[in-house]
């Protein structure tokens, strides 16, 4: 049998070879440029080439099937996610302009890595055999880890690479593991002929089957920071380059999310009960221990790591009660959360110069009587990750604590809502000191550079649009996530 | 349809003016003041022709709007109005424009923002009112806090945050298992209709046939009213909920307290007659007795703590509680004159404590002090003042002429109507009223708040205006300002207006009242013979039966 190049459907995974491309191309001008002139070029080159990548996503979103002979999907699903992922890469990339000028350095291979990560993660969403998650999770991790070590004179940057990187080897270690067993006890990488093994019940070890399953669930409990393994999380968010973190808490959680979904319900739809109530418990954990430790945070970069477990917390209560009624909450949740988040980021990017980054909250009081914009973003931001109307966030809770009740669980609502009961007191503190405390002294705030005033304006755009006219989005979400089925 | 989009007009017209100013250059302090008491003004008379408008004998909603926004899940833009919503909104209105002049002076800090705040409250409190779908009135009721949230913490006194983070936390914790009981109810209406249902009229539906599965069994109701009920009463505030209260009224600039007041703690009364109440009126005649006593408690115990603060303020604070419980048990006795009294009620607390608020902070602007030794024999020095304040007093007292003799009585005489209905034979007694002598005690007691109310209002007031001028400083204190005089006219007209001509007042709300009544009682007589008793396992079954599982979903 022969088989054709155009039965690969190179065609469909253009968006993918256009970010790697740009990714090769940043690397090149590193080489060819003299070191002062390729300052802007490679900000600008990234954002050409996921510009590019936006389009042709768009372009083939009503296209779908499986490429490579089925190693790779794509489906809206994806396409869906790829976009959250790509407007996220975006923003973090007019982030990093504005932040890497302002430490003077504008290293190529920064964005070079960005953008390996992000294909990473665009692989990540339509991931259909277990090898392809693998590597797909491999690529993101490993842009990611340099990245987080970008600071490399940074003594606090290093260690977080490290311990992101050690953490992260031992949880590719297990699910790789796990790819293992389901494969010995299956005899296929693919998703669907995993779930139709299962189906025929050609399943020669069911013990080493459930274990596999178990293992691929621990590795992507790491990748989302569930507890118990979210150890990793708040050092390496404290110790990563505002936009990097911005990066990791959006785009990792995106991706990660959206193979969770394609695997565990194409692959492992038939076990649910097996691990449907090991998520529940994973998602109480989580939310409560994200929530409780949040409130004790002086560090901004902390406090939201820990307030990003909670939101992933708050995600994998989609994944207990079935996607059909869930899975869209998750996409669009998916999406709020990039642009609240980034905004976040985006303002904290603003206001860091050199080494401080100004990451504490009492270094914050005050500052809506300098800067009274920057403190409204973050305000807004704020508000919408606890929550409250007219804000992205708020629809996106409203819709994904709805779909829980819609399946019948109502304990884990009750949970879940005083979990951001909790929230509150620690978003509306970065607020009170804002806003309502004296200027404290000698902190010195930049402005936005008119990159990241960009990034930080379409978050706010993105944040006020879907909690004001959510309906698109969520139409979108919906007819996505029936294309898993 | 109307021609002109009263309605949202009235909502809109604050957000545009916050808009605008948000745009302007801060230190154009004057124009950014003057604009805001310009939009204002506008606005309360853009609402004229909602009053104008309003067919009282009409049942239905009116000013009707309806806009499809989220379909997919139900969620519409519906606004409209019914009697009891149309006071409260004229009520707000009408404090805007003098709440926003109240600031000239004495918000210096940072005045562009402050206004921008009051803009944005405005809007929600106004959306809240007019609110006919479920996710809009939901998607306001919080909106109303951020302002609120910014004007006590920012622009408060010395303990502001931890006043403002308690009004906050207290308000959301109360807001958030309101929101996880609409989406029961949410999930419900889903079934009954077939269709995502989040309008407020139709939802009503949902109570009247108990014995039909999918509608809302005694027992589900009782825990989705008491999620509802402690959302509402934390705002009401209802004892023993209350004590948010005085820390943020205390707090916060004279501007907040009185929107606090007046228009924020309505929304909890509102949220009762608008939804907890006609949404599960079993569950409310179940829990009834209990929210008398609760009211009757509040009545004496707001009294007997008004009277012995030495801060003038924490002692309006306070008498709010009181005057608050009135409104609650007249809303317990579900009948006209009660329910009416109720309502008419909620807008003469906003008049006599708004005012309050106002007098206290212009005492306040003179002396830096609240404290009531700090004063003594001002009526010499201020005489101007003296007689505002009086009329106020007596106001806030319940004296025949003044509007909150005709709420208080009103309230009373619907209880004492329901209390004595079997000992005289007056016909049936209002769904979940405390019966027998229980009920009479309760009435009496809550009687005797009236007294209570004479006794703490006119003491301080003798010892804030009368007797010998005990302190130098207040010698020389100037009397009202003529601005200070417009603020405090429109309240004064309207305090004799309502106290001697209450009839269009209560024509307005006479046929929602009814209907409400009506709509409770006859439910509640439908679902007899109703068991008082709890079924806790049976809610919890009925509330947690999943009805998809995964294992289906999947392929």
């Amino acid at each position: 049998m022969t088989t054709s190049l155009s039965q690969y459907r190179f065609d469909w995974v253009m968006p993918e070879i256009v970010v790697c491309a740009a990714a090769f191309l940043v690397l090149l001008t590193g080489v060819y440029s003299r070191h002062k002139r390729s300052r802007p070029i490679a900000g600008w080159l990234t954002l050409g080439g996921l510009g590019i990548a936006i389009a042709w996503t768009w372009y083939l979103r009503g296209v779908g099937g499986d490429a490579f002979f089925g190693a790779y999907r794509v489906d809206a699903f994806a396409t869906f996610v790829k976009f959250a992922i790509l407007i996220g890469a975006a923003i973090t990339t007019l982030l990093s302009m504005d932040y890497w000028q302002n430490r003077a350095v504008q290293a190529p291979e920064y964005y070079a890595l960005l953008l390996f990560a992000t294909v990473g993660m665009m692989l990540l969403t339509g991931a259909n055999d277990l090898m392809t998650v693998f590597l797909a999770i491999e690529i993101m991790s490993f842009s990611v880890y340099i990245l987080v070590a970008s600071r490399r004179d940074d003594q606090s940057a290093t260690e977080a690479a490290m311990k992101c990187f050690m953490l992260g080897a031992f949880s590719s270690g297990v699910l790789v593991y796990g790819l293992a067993l389901v494969y010995g006890a299956t005899g296929t990488l693919l998703l669907k002929d995993i779930a139709a093994a299962h189906a025929a019940a050609a399943i020669t070890e069911p013990l080493l089957f459930k274990i596999g399953m178990g293992m691929i669930l621990v590795g992507f409990i790491f990748k989302v920071a569930g507890v118990p393994f979210h150890m990793w999380a708040p050092d390496v968010y404290q110790g990563a380059p505002a936009p990097v973190t911005g990066l990791m808490a959006v785009g990792v959680k995106a991706a990660a999310f959206a193979a969770a979904i394609r695997v565990f319900s194409v692959a492992f739809g038939a076990q649910a009960v097996d691990w449907q109530p090991v998520i529940w418990w994973v998602a109480v954990l989580t939310i409560l221990v994200g929530n409780f430790l949040a409130i004790t945070q002086d560090n901004l970069k902390r406090m939201l790591a820990y307030s990003s477990i909670a939101h992933a917390g708050y995600l994998l209560i989609g994944l207990t009660t079935g996607y059909k009624v869930s899975g869209s909450a998750i996409l669009f949740y998916l999406v709020a959360y990039t642009f609240m988040n980034l905004g976040a980021f985006g303002v904290l990017t603003a206001v860091s110069r050199g080494d401080d980054e100004l990451e504490n909250i009492p270094q914050w009081a005050g500052i809506a009587q300098k800067h009274p914009a920057l403190a409204a973003v973050m305000a807004l931001c704020m508000f919408s990750l606890a929550g409250i109307p007219p804000t992205a966030g708020f629809f996106a809770k409203f819709y994904l604590f709805y779909s829980a009740i819609q399946a019948g669980d109502v304990l884990i609502v009750l949970i879940a809502v005083l979990g951001s009961l909790v929230s509150l007191y620690y978003y509306l503190r970065v607020i009170v000191v804002m806003y309502m405390q004296e200027p404290a002294g000698d902190a010195v705030f930049g402005g936005l550079s008119n990159p990241a005033r960009v990034g930080v304006l379409a978050s706010v755009a993105g944040i006020l649009y879907l909690g004001l006219w959510p309906r698109g989005l969520l139409a979108w979400a919906e007819s996505a996530i029936h294309t898993l089925f | 349809m109307y021609i002109v989009p009263w309605l949202t007009l009235v909502i809109a017209l604050p957000l545009g003016g916050a808009l605008v100013v948000a745009l302007l250059d801060r230190t154009e302090d004057k124009l950014i003041k003057g604009l805001g008491v310009t939009f204002l003004t506008i606005e309360f008379f853009i609402s004229i022709p909602l009053w104008t408008g309003f067919n009282p004998a009409s049942p239905a909603l009116q000013f009707v709007e309806y806009h499809p926004w989220i379909e997919s899940i139900g969620a519409h833009y519906h606004v409209g109005i019914d009697g009891i919503s149309l006071l409260l909104i004229m009520l707000t209105t009408f404090l805007g424009p003098v709440v926003m002049l109240s600031i000239w002076n004495a918000v210096e800090k940072s005045a562009k923002e402050f206004v921008v705040c009051l803009l944005l409250l405005q809007t929600a409190m106004i959306g809240t009112f007019a609110a006919a779908n479920l996710f809009l009135f939901y998607v306001f009721w919080e909106l109303m806090l951020i302002p609120m949230y910014l004007i006590i913490g920012v622009w408060g006194g010395p303990r502001r945050i931890y006043a403002t983070v308690k009004f906050f936390l207290y308000t959301m914790f109360g807001s958030l298992l309101m929101l996880v009981a609409i989406f029961v109810v949410y999930k419900t209406a889903a079934r009954t209709f077939g269709a995502p249902m989040l309008e407020i009229a139709r939802l009503y539906e949902l109570s009247f046939d108990a014995g039909n599965a999918a509608f809302l069994g005694l027992s589900t109701q009782s825990l989705l009213f008491l999620a509802f009920a402690l959302a509402f009463a934390v705002k009401v505030p209802m004892f023993p909920f209350h004590t948010w209260l005085p820390d943020a009224h205390v707090e916060a600039p004279t501007a907040g307290s009185v929107i606090l007041a007046a228009v924020l703690l309505k929304m909890g009364t509102y949220g009762f007659v608008r939804l907890a109440m006609p949404l599960f009126p079993q569950a409310w005649a179940t829990f009834a007795p209990m929210i008398a006593v609760l009211a009757v408690i509040g009545i004496i115990y707001g009294a007997l703590v008004a009277m012995v603060q030495p801060d003038i303020k924490k002692l309006v604070a306070y008498s709010s509680v009181s005057h608050l419980g009135f409104v609650m048990l007249g809303l317990v006795t579900l009948n006209a004159m009660g329910v009416q009294g109720s309502v008419l009620q909620m807008v003469n607390h906003g008049l006599s404590t708004g005012a309050l608020f106002l007098i206290v902070g212009m005492i306040y602007e003179r002396r830096h002090t609240r404290m009531i030794a700090d004063f003594g024999g001002i009526a010499r020095v201020m005489p101007i003042f003296t007689v505002f304040f009086m009329i106020v007093t007596l106001s806030s007292i319940g004296l025949p002429g003044t509007n909150g003799f005709i709420g208080e009585f009103l309230v009373l005489l619907g209880a004492y109507r329901e209390a004595f209905a079997r000992f005289f034979d007056l016909g049936p007694a209002a769904a979940g009223f405390p019966g027998g002598y229980f009920g009479v005690t309760l009435v009496v007691l809550a009687t005797t708040g009236v007294i209570f109310g004479a006794v703490y209002m006119l003491w301080m007031f003798q010892r804030v205006m009368f007797g010998p001028v005990t302190h130098e400083e207040n010698k020389n204190l100037r009397d009202l300002s003529l601005r200070e005089i417009i603020v405090l006219l429109p309240i004064l007209g309207m305090i004799f207006m309502i106290g001697l001509y209450p009839t269009p007042f209560l024509r307005a709300m006479e046929t929602s009242v009814d209907r409400l009544n009506q709509h409770m009682n006859s439910s509640v007589a439908a679902s007899a013979p109703a068991s008082p008793a709890l079924h806790g396992d049976v809610a919890v079954a009925a509330l947690g039966a999943p009805d998809s599982s995964l294992g289906e979903d999947a392929p």
